[in-house]
């Protein structure tokens, strides 16, 4: 019943993009459609959002956070998070302001940190503060948010004036600019990991779906043996292949190619799946029937209408690399003190009484889950822009 | 005059979409008398579907509603009837087969158990009884070893032989209307007039009616009593079989016949009906017909400046009738026993606006049609 | 059919033989000693050759498979009995048969795991088919919203959450691990059974929430799909109830192809919850992984990702079968 269907709420013949005899309709390309129906897709556009704001705290994490990730104040090991107020037994104020912490010793002689709520630090906005580079570039010490400080010595009683937002860590160190910092490693490592299976899985899942016959049994059984072997398994297995200790910048690509080796397996499937059922398309037949060659199919037929199925799956595949990195660096055998990724700063969390006492810790695990949650509404708004055939499901 | 069977009288049916409303049934008004073929034609998209499924209160709701007017069966109103009675209708007044038989039936049951559902939800009959009822519709429609085919699944047979499988099951409570929603579309060619022939046979035999869904003008001359055209959610022609092939009124039903091959003119070109048939959220206004209608753009030429206006359609700019952009025609009886939606017509504007009812029955018995040519049937009228 | 299964058992031992050989491979490759004496500088080379001997590693990494597989024992007794001789070895790190350390910590995986399961699919389909029958109404709203915040929620950081309210604010339920570590040995039989039950809430609920939001999802989708069929309205024009409609014709539609999953939560029985045991030490096979591969001990964490691949065979395996019995149009001829 072809009148029905037509008619049920989704179907492109209500949809304006699709044209109609009656009208000049404007001719755009693929993704200028895919982008206008992203727009309409209200999650998707949230996702966005989110994506947007967590990428942006990360490139320019040197002018949003307060404070170098590796600043520490020893003796405010995990201060609680600044109350930030606008009246306290003095009176009420415009500005935002903070108590400053102090350093008391009670009667048994241990020390206590508290906030002291007779005095009061300004939180200012575009302050002056440690110099940094931004963009690698640009030398400023100007940072978004700082407070005001009060004198450190104040009657043999030392005052600290430092803004924390989410918290301290065991250092002292502020978990909010730790976070800002870590969003370079937990917001790239995924995406770095996802276009490398996506190298990877175009190349072995092009090849074999287009190809088929041996080439296809070969590197299918090849696949298959990758994935008889538990995901998480892989990812610790493949973690020990390397050694225990590099720096930074080795564990960083060290985990990009574990990610990717762990995933592309199931991401090569995925687009072979998609070559088989479009190189059974009319136009692909057709133009193998005009005697193109195989290069020009690939490059003028079958890659661009693939492209966006891919783009999607992609997506849809970069929480996963997230989770990735995350667990192993919340295991310690990822990105290692003391640069900062969402993972790493978990660790001390799984810990019952650090847990208990500094709640505060779970912060960096808030925004890995808004990471994970915006990259899965972008995913769900692209598929339902870019590919209502569900070919990525 | 007998009471109709079935009558559908000023239906309206509205479908929410996300980007407002569409209204793929309007003012439909058909007749069915019993022992009538009623053939509903038209292009997909043009609201013949949707009517069908609104006669038995199948279309989704929502995004679909019953706006309003009335499907009377037996002094009852079924768009009034409460849900549970209108339950017993379905299957045991009115049956439905479907284009697909490909889908039409449930690939996890056996033919047996989807047909004896039927037949035990309507008649109050024992398990034994219902299986022979099942058996013996099975042999009804020309189903060799029906006890063995009782315990296949969908999926062993061939579209053919499903969509017999559907007809049993549709006619296995002796139903007083089958709707038939395009049954030969998808089916081969041969296969096509098998059915079509048990149909009528069956038909026949029944003393149903059946309301035949169809775009294919061969299935309308070869069966139909009496046709109605839709285009664009609305009747624009009605009339008898024989008069609708005859002297067809409507631009419309005339560039349907002109888009059918004739016997014996294979050198003349066939013409296609230009443009495409109009997205239902955006009409156009007037006759809903007028950006692809020859017979307004022909008369346009000779027309006077002001009652001429250009268009722009699929492209192509030209000249329609004012009258027919500005003004949304009836339908009217044009000549006695036949209605068309039409400014056009030299009679229109004297013609009565009448609900359109025919008793009639085709005169040209079917058997002819099978032996001699349909070119007996389709005379084309040609226009000077 | 037995054809096809015995076909694709074949099929699977070679698929597990070569995944096996890729796993030992990557093993070998990483850096670092299996003897723990070897960092101990008081003792002599000689003791460590002696131990490295004992355990097998001063042979070439070929051969040390061949050992493990068994192969090695075909042709000269002296070697140990391998895998082919059902012999999974001995622990470098427990000294003690891997089978019998693996069998000791299997239970409490396999309880974790069988009951997240259980709940996951008791809780997860019905709420699938329900948000599908009210498509675009709030309860579908509702749940999809859920499932959408638990598809994205990582279980670790649940998991930690729920320890920071339920465990250390309330004390509602006992800090991880598999039993309370000094009163267990003194309950009665009843007394340790609530102890085992009260440690599995908060692993069930973690796991079982986020194979929920994802099941909730598929079988919502798989019964939307359904819905649309013809055969559903073929059904409604019989004059047959809703409910039937729903419950008889479209149900078992949707509900099949979910038998697929099925198979692969039965392979994640054994490896599954690897993470989340880690992080709430919880005595499974996760630590048993981790610290295997920690102190590099070859055969465990071989049997380890064995079984793993076993268990994915034969899941696929099973579900493949199950289709074939549910499912008159699947047959593996």
């Amino acid at each position: 019943m072809p009148d029905a269907g037509t008619l049920s709420p989704k179907q492109p013949q209500t949809d304006p993009l699709v044209s109609s005899n009656d009208e000049q309709v404007e001719v755009h390309g693929p993704g200028k459609i895919a982008w206008k129906r992203f727009r309409r897709h209200r999650p998707g556009m949230i996702g966005l959002g989110i994506l947007i704001i967590l990428y942006a705290m990360a490139i320019f994490a040197d002018f949003v956070a307060p404070y170098p990730y590796s600043d520490e104040e020893r003796e405010l090991n995990w201060a609680p998070p600044s109350s930030v107020r606008f009246s306290d037994a003095n009176g009420s104020s415009f500005r935002p302001f903070i108590h400053p912490f102090r350093i008391n010793i009670d009667e048994n002689f241990n020390t206590v940190l508290e906030p002291d709520p007779s005095q009061r630090c300004y939180i200012r906005f575009l302050v002056e503060g440690e110099p940094y580079k931004l963009l690698g570039l640009i030398p400023m010490h100007t940072r978004l948010i700082g407070v005001d400080t009060v004198p450190s010595q104040q009657g043999g009683t030392r005052y600290f004036s430092r803004l924390y937002l989410m918290g301290a860590d065991g250092g002292g160190r502020d978990i909010f600019s730790r976070i800002c910092y870590g969003a370079r490693v937990s917001m790239t490592i995924g995406l770095l990991g996802a276009l490398l299976v996506l190298v990877i899985g175009l190349t072995i899942g092009g090849t074999s779906g287009y190809f088929g016959g041996w080439i296809d049994d070969v590197l299918q059984r090849l696949c298959e043996m990758v994935m008889l072997l538990p995901g998480f398994y892989l990812l610790l297995l493949l973690r020990f292949a390397f050694p225990a200790s590099m720096d930074s910048v080795q564990v960083y690509f060290a985990v990009i190619l574990i990610l990717s080796l762990v995933g592309w397996a199931g991401f090569a499937r995925v687009i072979r799946g998609m070559v088989l059922s479009i190189r059974k398309e009319d136009y692909v037949q057709a133009a193998r029937a005009v005697g193109l060659s195989n290069g020009r199919i690939i490059a003028r037929h079958i890659l661009p209408n693939t492209m966006g199925y891919v783009v999607v799956a992609t997506t849809l595949r970069i929480p996963g690399y997230i989770l990735g990195e995350s667990a192993l660096s919340l295991l310690g055998l990822g990105i290692m003190e003391p640069t900062p990724s969402w993972g790493n700063m978990l660790n001390r969390a799984m810990d019952i009484l650090e847990l208990n006492q500094h709640p505060w810790v779970l912060w960096p695990g808030v925004f890995i889950f808004a990471a994970i949650m915006a990259f899965n509404l972008v995913g769900d708004g692209l598929r339902d822009a870019v590919d209502p055939r569900g070919l990525t499901k | 005059m007998p009471d109709p069977l079935l009558a559908i009288k000023d239906l309206n049916v509205a479908f929410d979409t996300e980007r407002g409303q569409i209204r793929p049934v309007r003012d439909v008004s058909i007749d069915i008398y019993p022992g009538q073929i009623v053939a509903l034609v038209g292009e997909s998209g043009c609201g013949k579907s949707v009517t069908a499924l609104s006669i038995l209160r199948l279309i989704p709701q929502p995004p679909g509603k019953i706006l309003s007017g009335s499907v009377s069966m037996e002094g009852r109103n079924l768009l009034e009837l409460p849900e549970k009675e209108m339950r017993s209708v379905r299957g045991k007044d009115i049956a439905m087969i479907f284009q697909e038989p490909m889908t039409s039936l449930n690939p996890v049951y056996t033919i047996g158990d989807q047909i004896t559902e039927t037949v035990k939800l309507h008649q109050r009959v024992r398990n034994t009884e219902a299986v022979r009822i099942a058996e013996d519709a099975l042999k009804d429609v020309g189903i060799a070893d029906p006890r063995r085919r009782l315990n296949e699944y969908p999926h062993q047979m061939s579209g053919g032989m499903r969509q017999r499988v559907m007809i049993a099951m549709a006619l296995s409570c002796q139903p007083k209307l089958l709707i038939a929603d395009e049954p030969t579309t998808a089916l081969d060619v041969t296969i096509q007039a098998q059915i079509l022939e048990l149909l009528r046979k069956l038909q026949r035999e029944k003393g149903m009616s059946i309301l035949l869904i169809t775009h294919d003008l061969g299935v309308v001359a070869e069966n139909a009593d009496v046709v109605a055209v839709m285009y664009a959610s609305r009747v624009v022609e009605f009339a008898g079989v024989e008069d609708l092939f005859d002297r067809p009124q409507h631009p419309y039903t005339e560039g349907l016949f002109r888009a059918v091959p004739k016997l014996g003119d294979l050198r003349s070109r066939l013409e296609q009906i230009p443009g495409t048939v109009p997205n239902p959220a955006r009409f156009p206004g007037g006759c809903k017909f007028h950006p692809r209608c020859h017979r307004s753009r022909m008369l346009a030429q000779e027309a006077r400046g002001e009652d001429a206006v250009e268009i722009t359609s699929a492209g192509e700019k030209f000249r329609v009738l004012n009258r027919c952009v500005k003004e949304e025609p009836e339908l009217r009886e044009v000549e006695p026993a036949h209605w068309a939606r039409c400014h056009q017509l030299p009679q229109y504007d004297r013609a009565p606006v009448t609900i359109p009812k025919l008793e009639h029955r085709r005169e040209v018995n079917s058997q002819a049609v099978e032996e001699g040519d349909i070119e007996k049937i389709i005379k084309q009228e040609i226009h000077a | 059919m037995t054809a096809y299964i015995i076909r694709r058992l074949i099929f699977g031992v070679a698929l597990i033989f070569l995944s096996s050989v890729v796993s030992f491979a990557v093993l070998k490759m990483s850096p670092g000693t299996s003897v723990a004496s070897d960092f101990d500088p008081r003792l002599s080379k000689e003791y460590r050759d002696q131990q490295k001997r004992l355990l097998g590693l001063d042979r070439h990494p070929v051969r040390q498979y061949l050992d493990w597989l068994g192969v090695s024992h075909l042709f000269n007794s002296q070697d140990r009995a391998g895998l082919i001789q059902g012999n999974l070895g001995m622990s470098f790190q427990y000294k003690q048969p891997v089978s019998k350390i693996i069998s000791s910590r299997l239970p409490a995986t396999l309880t974790l795991n069988i009951v997240a399961i259980i709940f996951t699919w008791t809780i997860a389909i019905p709420l699938g088919i329900y948000a599908a029958v009210k498509q675009y109404r709030w309860p579908d709203k509702v749940l999809s919203t859920i499932s959408f915040a638990g598809m994205s929620l990582p279980g670790f950081f649940l998991a930690l959450v729920l320890l920071w309210i339920f465990a250390s604010r309330y004390h509602i339920i006992p800090p991880g691990g598999l039993r309370d570590p000094v009163n267990h040995e003194n309950l009665s039989t009843w007394g340790k059974f609530l102890d085992y039950a009260l440690h599995l809430i908060l692993p069930v609920t973690v796991l079982a929430f986020g194979a929920l939001a994802e099941l909730q999802r598929i079988s919502r989708g798989n019964m939307l799909e359904t819905l649309r069929m013809q055969y559903v309205t073929t059904a409604r024009a019989k004059g047959l109830s809703e409910t039937k409609v729903i419950y008889k014709h479209a149900l078992r539609n949707a509900v099949n192809p979910l038998i697929t999953i099925l198979g692969f939560e039965f392979a994640s029985l054994f490896g599954g919850a690897a993470l989340l045991e880690i992080v709430i030490n919880y005595p499974g096979m996760g630590v048993l992984l981790l610290e295997g591969l920690r102190s590099k001990d070859q055969p465990l964490v071989m049997s380890l990702f064995l079984i793993g691949s076993v268990m994915l065979v034969l899941g696929n395996l099973l579900a493949e079968i199950l289709l074939a019995f549910v499912d008159p149009r699947v047959s593996y001829a």
